[in-house]
């Protein structure tokens, strides 16, 4: 399972791709999180410590090769995530596709391509794949992610939040993705939770889940401390976890575990 | 003046920049173009325009010179002031919009309207029009140059550490001119210092956490016309001051 996890920008959606990642995780799956933002966030909400983030090397463009048939990995998949990836807390295993760190390094074109390649060679039904997307559209008009199994949009109850992912939507629409969901977050009333529902029936998206707001989660980044091992903010991981299942991440036999943060 | 925010994504951008750009219009004579280069929708509706979505024209550019000088200009004929009064879209205040368009297909499509846009920007370097852009979040288009038009490229923050990690980020880009921060939502005292510390950046401004935003947000409506006096529009008045101060 190959999950994308894309939006406006901050509606969340680090927050939730580490949560999924992590539940998921902890019910015994074995992980992937793709850090696929230039501007990255992922290890610091997945609870990696600064220092082995520091040693997160970006994926080198030359990872990826023209062979029959297109573009492809040019080692195999397992040698790439035990060269590149960093352990993150539960199992989850952390890569990031690199950022520009000057001006005028040129393009981004082939980060791209290692992604989507990345991406490819992934695809397993015990893996869960977690791609935190940038907000962007780039992802999904270049169609690095093409090789996923779900899209989530990550919407909050406003207007631009939402046109954003409207139009995202049409480009998802353009790749052959199987599923595509929007989740609700930082949802504070049932008036909130109304918006995205008729938005989402008027334009024909399935509403997986919910999220409600919680000043917890503020706190809780505040303090850099991930969501899922922060108590106050147990409402967020249980609707994380619920929206998880309907796509068929089941994290049922999720259970507590004491924080691994800092080790 | 010329300015850019930029900042992470979802820091608030483009309700500063909207309300920055109005503010402004109101103050001052000349014209105020806002450059919206993000290629999803944004700053249309902080500014009060209905329309979202205004490709500019591709064929106001055209190809000059002989190889290997060539370069890209406005079409002969047409001044960059006539280019705006045609294809900007008229907003309140006088405020005129410059976009390229909003994402449809593959980026790619957007590349001739997106030359377009910089050749015109180029040109309204030769005016004494005031220039406000408003980028995409995050760290892309700022180091692609996209904020090169701007003497003063201010980075909007909230006191989180995500927002002011992609601050510290943006600090390493080198403008001609200033870079400077805006702590955004801010909460305590100790935000903008915070942001000031972390990024090493001079914090000019700082935009006070107000629920009047949230709503106007909700609503699609401008804030400025949503809540003309709110406690935010107040605080983007006193950072036009500032900023008009040092540009001056």
């Amino acid at each position: 399972m190959r999950l994308a996890i894309a939006g406006k920008g901050g509606a969340g959606k680090t927050t939730i791709s580490a949560t999924v990642a992590r539940l998921a995780a902890r019910s015994g799956r074995s992980v992937v999180a793709i850090d696929a933002d230039a501007n990255p966030n992922l290890s610091f909400a997945l609870g990696v410590t600064p220092g082995r983030a520091a040693s997160l090397e970006p994926l080198p463009a030359s990872l990826v090769s023209r062979r029959v048939g297109g573009r492809g990995l040019t080692e195999p998949v397992a040698d790439v995530l035990t060269r590149y990836s960093v352990l993150a807390p539960d199992g989850v295993q952390l890569v990031g596709m690199g950022s520009p760190a000057h001006a005028d390094e040129g393009c981004l074109c082939s980060a791209h391509a290692v992604v989507s390649s990345l991406l490819e060679d992934l695809g397993s039904p015990e893996r869960l794949v977690v791609v935190d997307m940038e907000a962007s559209p780039e992802h999904l008009s270049r169609g690095t992610v093409r090789h996923v199994d779900a899209v989530c949009m990550v919407a909050e109850p406003y207007y631009r939040s939402l046109e954003t992912v409207r139009r995202m939507a049409a480009l998802v629409a353009e790749l052959p993705v199987e599923r595509v969901v929007v989740v609700a977050n930082k949802v504070r009333s049932s008036a909130d939770e109304q918006a995205v529902s008729e938005f989402c029936q008027r334009h024909g998206f399935e509403l997986a889940g919910v999220v409600p707001w919680n000043d917890e989660v503020v706190a809780a980044d505040r303090q850099r401390m991930p969501a899922i091992d922060w108590p106050g903010a147990a409402p967020l991981v249980a609707a994380v976890a619920r929206f998880a299942g309907e796509l068929g991440v089941d994290c049922g036999a999720a259970r507590p575990r004491k924080p691994m943060v800092g080790r | 003046m010329r300015v850019a925010f930029v900042g992470k994504g979802g820091a608030g951008k483009s309700v500063i920049a909207g309300t920055f750009c109005r503010l402004l219009a109101r103050a001052d004579d000349r014209p105020v173009v806002a450059i919206d280069s993000d290629p999803m929708p944004g700053l249309a509706h902080s500014l009060g325009v209905p329309s979202t979505d205004i490709p500019l024209p591709p064929d106001i550019a055209e190809q000059v010179g002989a190889d290997p000088d060539t370069r890209w200009v406005l079409r002969d004929g047409l001044t960059a002031a006539d280019a705006v009064e045609r294809y900007a879209a008229g907003g309140p205040d006088g405020v005129r919009l410059l976009q390229f368009g909003k994402l449809r297909g593959h980026v790619r499509a957007l590349g001739p309207s997106q030359r377009a846009f910089r050749v015109l920007i180029d040109a309204l370097e030769g005016t004494d029009w005031h220039l406000v852009g408003d980028l995409p979040g995050g760290t892309r288009q700022p180091f692609f140059g996209w904020a090169s038009f701007a003497d003063i490229v201010i980075v909007v923050a909230e006191a989180t550490p995500s927002s002011m990690l992609a601050a510290r980020r943006l600090a390493r880009l080198a403008p001609s001119g200033r870079l400077v921060a805006v702590a955004n939502k801010v909460v305590d005292a100790g935000d903008a210092e915070r942001l000031g510390r972390f990024s090493a950046l001079p914090v000019v401004g700082s935009v006070p956490a107000d629920p009047e935003v949230q709503a106007a947000e909700r609503a699609g409506v401008a804030l400025l016309d949503a809540a003309p006096s709110s406690p935010a529009v107040e605080a983007v008045g006193s950072l036009l001051e500032s900023i008009g101060a040092e540009a001056r």
